[in-house]
C-alpha cells in the first residue's frame, strides 16, 4: 500500500469522524452499539453522502485535468483554466432557470456535463485549426470563462422575479458540497466508474501524444478518436461534480501538477496518483470547510485556494526534477 | 450597585435625547443642515418608499421617485400605490439628478458613489442605517418624520403598527428560516423580532445570516420552518426542503410545521411587517389548532382547515 | 522500396516525373520553401493533399492506423516535447507500434542498442531539458529508427549535430539502409553527395529530377538551381571525405 493510498485512507477516516453532528468518538459508541438514533441518521444521511461526493469529486477533477493537460499537450489546459467549469456552470443554470429541476434532478448533472463537452470540443477545434501555443490557449480561455460567465450573470439577473430560482442559483454559483446528499453519489460516481474505465487503457496513448499530434499518428494513434472520447469524458466529469458543488477551482489544475511532481509524465501512474491525491485534498478541505467556524461553513473554493497554493508554490520550490 | 447602574443609564438617555433634540444626525453619521420643510422627497431603497408612500399621503411633502423595486409584485407591497408616484431611481445617480427632489433617503447599503454625487450636486440624502429589528423599522420611521416635518404623522404610524402587533405570549416553540441560498435568519434581524413578538424562538442563535452546515441543522430541532413563498408553491417548496441534505431530517417537515409567507412580507422592513405579523399569527394559530385535531374548527379566514 | 506515380503536391498540376524511386539511403535536396518537409509529410500519410499513388513495395499504405505505424517511421524536424520525458521514455515511444504502450524489458534492451549505435547511451536517463539540441537531435531520430519500420522518412536530422556527430548519425543510417528505405531532406549537399545512393531533386514543390547521387548532383545543375557557383572537388570524392 503506497502513502498516497493510506493518506487517503487517513483523509477519508478524519472525514467521517468529525462533524458538527457528533462527537468524534462516535465510532466508538457506534461499535458497542450504544450511539443515538439521531446521531446515526446525522452520519447515514448527511455526512456519509457529503463525504463520498467529496472523495468521488476529488478523484472526478483531477482526473479531469489530468487528460485535459495530456489531450493539449499543455500543463496549464486544466478544465477551469480554458472555461470549461463556466460552461458547465452556465448549463446547469440554464437548466436551473428554465426547468422545474425538482421534478428531474438529473437534467442539472446532464446539462452541465454537455456544456462541459460542447466547451472542450470547441476548444479542441479552435486550437487546431488556428491556436497553437500556451499563451493562444490560455486566450481562449480566458475569452471563453469571460463570455460564459457574463451569460451565467446573465441568467441570474433574469432570474431575480423567480426569488426561490435565483437563490438556488446563487447557492449554487457559490460552490459547496453541503446540498450533497445520495443522489449526487450516485452520479459522480457512475461519472467516476465509466471515466475509470475508459481512461486507463487511452493513457498509453496520451503518452504518445507528448510526441506531438502529427507524429503519435504515424505511431498508430488515432488522434481524432482519442480527442473525442476524452473531451466527452472530461465533460462528463466536470459536468456530473460541477452540477453538484457549483465550479471547484483548483483541484484540477493542481493536483496533476503535484502528482507529475512526484511521478514524471507517464499517464498510468500520474492518473492513478492524481486520482488518489485529488479525492485525499477535497476530503481534507471540505473537512475544514465544514468544521473550521461551525456551524457556519466556509465555501470549499475558499479552502482549496487558501491551502493547496502555498503547498503547490512549495514543492515547485523544493522541485529537483525538470518539470513542465 | 444598581444605583450606579440607573445613574448611568440616566445620564447615557439624558445625552441621547439632547442630542436628539438639537441635531438630527443621519445614519452615515453625519449631521442634518437641512431646515427648511421639504416639498419634494425621494427614496432609493424599498423601505423607504413603502414608509414614505404612507407617510406624506395627505401631507404638503411630494414623493417624486421611489426606488424601481418598488414595482415588483414579488418584494414590494406598494406596487398599486407607486403608480402614483412619476419617477424611479435605479442604480444611476443620473436619474435622481434629473428629477432634484428637496431630499433623498439612501439605504446604508447604496454606494457610497451615490452619496457622493448627489451632495455634489447639491441634492440632500439622509441615510438610514438600522434594519435590525421591530424597534429599528419605528426608529426609522419617526427619523424620517423628523427629516420631513411629520413627526406627529410619523408617531400616529408607529402607534398603529404597536397595536397591530401585540406581543404574544411565548408558546416554547422554536423556528428556523429556509432559504433555497443556503443561508437562515438569525438573531439581530427583522424577522428574529418579529417572531419574537410572535411568542416564537429562534433555533439560530448566531446572528445575522449564517451559512449554517447541514448537521447543524439536524440538531436544532425546530418546530416551524418558515420560508418564503405563495401557498402555491407548497408542494415544490416541500420538496426542495425535502432535498436539501441537513432539513430533511428535520420533525418540523414531516409534521408539515412549513409556514409560507410571500416574500415581500417576510423580507419586510416597512409598516408592512405588521402585515407579515398578521399572517404569520393565523398561521400558528392554525397549526396550533391542527395539533388539538379537533376537525370541525375553523381557520381565522373562514378557510376549512385541511 | 517506395515509389511514387504520377505524383503531384500541386493538385491539378501534372507531375513531372511520371515514376519517383527512393531505394537504400536517398538524399531529397531543393532549396528552402521548395517542399521537402511536405512531401515527407504527404508520404508519412499525414498530409493528404495530393494526387497520384504512393506504393510501398508495391502495395499502397494501409487504411489501418497501426499498419501504417509498421510500414513508415516519421522523424519530423523540430518536436516540441514536455519538459519532463526523459530520454528513454522517448525511445520508448517510438516502439508504440510494437509494444501498444505496454513496453517490455526487450524494447528497453532494444532501445539502448539503437542509443549505443548513435554514441548516446549516457543520455538514457537524462531529461530532455537537460541535453543539448544536437543530443536532441539524435534522441528524435533513434525514436523514429526505434519503430523498426521498411521505410523511414527523416527531415533535416543533422541540422543541429556537430561534425562527429552527424559523421556517427549518417553512418548509422547508412548502416540501417541495408535493410530499409531512407528518405533524408538535406541540405548539406556534401552529406547528400557522399551518404545517398539515390537523390531527388526538388523545387517549386515537384520533384524535378531524381536518379543516381552522382548523375543528378552535377555542378551546373546545383548552381543553377541553387543560384550559386558551386563546384564539386575530385580530390574528396568519390570517397567519403569522413572517415
Amino acid at each position: 500500500m503506497s502513502k498516497a493510498f493510506g493518506f487517503l485512507i487517513f483523509s477519508l477516516f478524519l472525514s467521517l469522524l468529525f462533524g458538527y453532528g457528533t462527537e468524534p468518538y462516535w465510532i466508538l459508541e457506534a461499535v458497542r452499539g450504544r450511539l443515538p438514533e439521531e446521531a446515526l441518521q446525522i452520519v447515514l444521511n448527511i455526512r456519509a453522502p457529503r463525504v463520498a461526493s467529496v472523495f468521488l469529486s476529488g478523484m472526478a477533477l483531477s482526473a479531469a485535468g489530468v487528460i485535459s493537460q495530456g489531450i493539449f499537450r499543455n500543463t496549464l489546459a486544466s478544465p477551469s483554466l480554458i472555461g470549461v467549469d463556466s460552461a458547465a456552470v452556465l448549463g446547469g443554470s440554464l437548466v436551473i432557470f428554465f426547468l422545474p429541476t425538482l421534478m428531474f434532478p438529473i437534467s442539472i448533472p446532464l446539462a452541465a456535463s454537455i456544456g462541459a463537452s460542447l466547451v472542450t470540443a470547441f476548444v479542441v477545434l479552435i486550437q487546431r485549426k488556428r491556436f497553437k501555443s500556451t499563451g493562444d490557449l490560455l486566450l481562449i480561455g480566458f475569452g471563453l470563462t469571460t463570455l460564459l460567465g457574463g451569460l451565467t450573470s446573465l441568467v441570474l439577473n433574469l432570474s431575480t422575479s423567480a426569488p426561490m430560482k435565483s437563490q438556488m442559483l446563487l447557492h449554487w454559483l457559490m460552490g459547496g458540497f453541503s446540498n450533497s446528499g445520495w443522489p449526487e453519489v450516485f452520479y459522480i460516481g457512475g461519472a467516476v466508474f465509466i471515466a475509470s474505465l475508459v481512461l486507463f487503457p487511452l493513457c498509453s496513448k496520451l503518452d504518445a501524444l507528448a510526441l506531438g499530434s502529427d507524429v503519435a499518428q504515424t505511431l498508430g494513434i488515432d488522434i481524432d478518436r482519442l480527442r473525442t472520447i476524452t473531451v466527452l469524458i472530461s465533460g462528463l466529469l466536470i459536468g456530473s461534480v460541477t452540477s453538484a458543488a457549483g465550479a471547484v477551482p483548483f483541484v484540477g489544475l493542481v493536483i496533476p501538477h503535484i502528482s507529475r511532481l512526484q511521478l514524471g509524465p507517464k499517464h498510468h501512474p500520474l492518473l492513478r496518483r492524481s486520482m488518489i491525491h485529488g479525492a485525499s485534498f477535497l476530503l481534507l478541505t471540505d473537512l475544514l470547510a465544514r468544521t473550521v467556524i461551525g456551524p457556519e461553513e466556509l465555501q470549499v473554493g475558499v479552502v482549496t485556494t487558501m491551502i493547496g497554493s502555498p503547498f503547490f508554490l512549495w514543492l515547485l520550490y523544493k522541485r529537483d526534477k525538470p518539470y513542465a | 450597585m444598581r444605583g450606579i447602574r440607573l445613574a448611568l443609564s440616566a445620564l447615557g438617555l439624558c445625552s441621547f435625547s439632547a442630542l436628539a433634540e438639537s441635531i438630527l444626525k443621519d445614519g452615515a453619521g453625519r449631521d442634518w443642515p437641512y431646515s427648511a420643510t421639504p416639498s419634494t422627497v425621494a427614496s432609493s431603497f424599498l423601505a423607504g418608499d413603502e414608509i414614505l408612500i404612507e407617510l406624506v399621503k395627505d401631507t404638503k411633502v411630494k414623493l417624486v421617485a421611489v426606488s424601481s423595486v418598488a414595482d415588483d409584485h414579488e418584494y414590494s407591497n406598494i406596487v398599486g400605490l407607486a403608480k402614483q408616484v412619476p419617477h424611479r431611481i435605479g442604480a444611476n445617480p443620473e436619474s435622481i439628478a434629473k428629477i432634484r427632489p428637496d431630499v433623498v433617503f439612501l439605504a446604508s447599503w447604496n454606494r457610497p458613489e451615490l452619496q457622493k454625487t448627489l451632495l455634489k450636486l447639491g441634492i440632500h440624502t439622509f441615510t438610514i442605517s438600522e434594519f435590525n429589528s421591530l424597534e429599528d423599522i419605528q426608529a426609522n420611521i419617526i427619523l424620517m418624520g423628523k427629516v420631513l416635518h411629520l413627526e406627529e404623522k410619523s408617531r400616529q404610524m408607529v402607534t398603529w403598527m404597536h397595536q397591530q402587533m401585540p406581543q404574544r405570549a411565548k408558546r416554547n416553540s422554536t423556528f428556523i428560516t429556509f432559504d433555497a441560498s443556503g443561508v437562515s435568519l438569525g438573531k439581530k434581524t427583522i424577522l428574529d423580532s418579529l417572531m419574537n413578538r410572535l411568542g416564537l424562538e429562534n433555533a439560530v442563535t448566531e446572528s445575522g445570516w449564517p451559512k449554517l452546515s447541514a448537521e447543524s441543522i439536524a440538531l436544532r430541532h425546530p418546530d416551524y420552518i418558515l420560508t418564503s413563498g405563495e401557498t402555491r408553491d407548497r408542494k415544490s417548496v416541500e420538496l426542495l426542503i425535502k432535498k436539501t441534505p441537513g432539513w430533511n431530517l428535520l420533525n418540523a417537515l414531516k409534521t408539515g410545521n412549513v409556514l409560507l409567507i410571500p416574500n415581500r412580507l417576510l423580507n419586510s422592513a416597512s409598516q408592512f411587517v405588521s402585515l407579515a405579523y398578521a399572517h404569520l399569527d393565523s398561521l400558528l394559530n392554525k397549526s396550533i389548532l391542527l395539533k388539538n385535531k379537533d376537525p370541525n374548527l375553523k381557520s381565522p379566514n373562514n378557510e376549512p382547515l385541511k | 522500396m517506395l515509389e511514387l506515380f504520377n505524383f503531384s503536391l500541386n493538385k491539378g498540376n501534372p507531375a513531372s516525373i511520371p515514376n519517383l524511386k527512393a531505394l537504400n539511403l536517398t538524399g531529397l535536396i531543393g532549396l528552402n520553401g521548395s517542399g521537402k518537409t511536405t512531401l515527407l509529410r504527404t508520404i508519412a500519410g499525414i498530409h493528404k493533399n495530393y494526387t497520384g499513388d504512393i506504393l510501398f513495395n508495391t502495395t499502397p499504405l494501409a487504411k489501418s492506423l497501426h499498419l501504417k505505424a509498421k510500414t513508415v517511421a516519421w522523424c519530423p524536424s523540430h518536436i516540441e516535447i514536455p519538459n519532463s520525458y526523459r530520454v528513454m521514455d522517448l525511445l520508448l515511444l517510438g516502439r508504440y507500434p510494437i509494444h501498444q504502450g505496454y513496453p517490455s524489458q526487450a524494447d528497453v534492451f532494444a532501445s539502448r542498442e539503437l542509443l549505443s549505435n548513435l554514441d548516446a547511451l549516457h543520455l538514457e536517463n537524462k531529461y530532455i531539458t537537460e541535453i543539448s539540441a544536437g543530443e536532441r537531435q539524435k534522441v528524435l531520430v533513434a525514436r523514429a529508427l526505434n519503430q523498426e519500420t521498411p521505410y523511414l522518412l527523416l527531415d533535416e536530422p543533422t541540422a543541429h549535430l556537430d561534425l562527429k556527430a552527424t559523421h556517427t548519425m549518417m553512418t548509422a543510417l547508412k548502416k540501417a539502409s541495408a535493410t530499409k528505405t531512407i528518405l533524408i531532406a538535406m541540405h548539406d549537399l556534401r552529406l547528400a553527395w557522399h551518404f545517398s545512393e539515390h537523390i531527388w531533386l526538388m523545387n517549386n514543390w515537384n520533384v524535378i529530377a531524381q536518379g543516381p547521387t552522382q548523375t543528378i548532383m552535377t555542378e551546373e545543375r546545383l548552381s543553377l538551381l541553387y543560384e550559386t557557383r558551386l563546384e564539386i572537388h575530385s580530390r574528396f570524392g568519390p570517397q567519403p571525405f569522413y572517415k
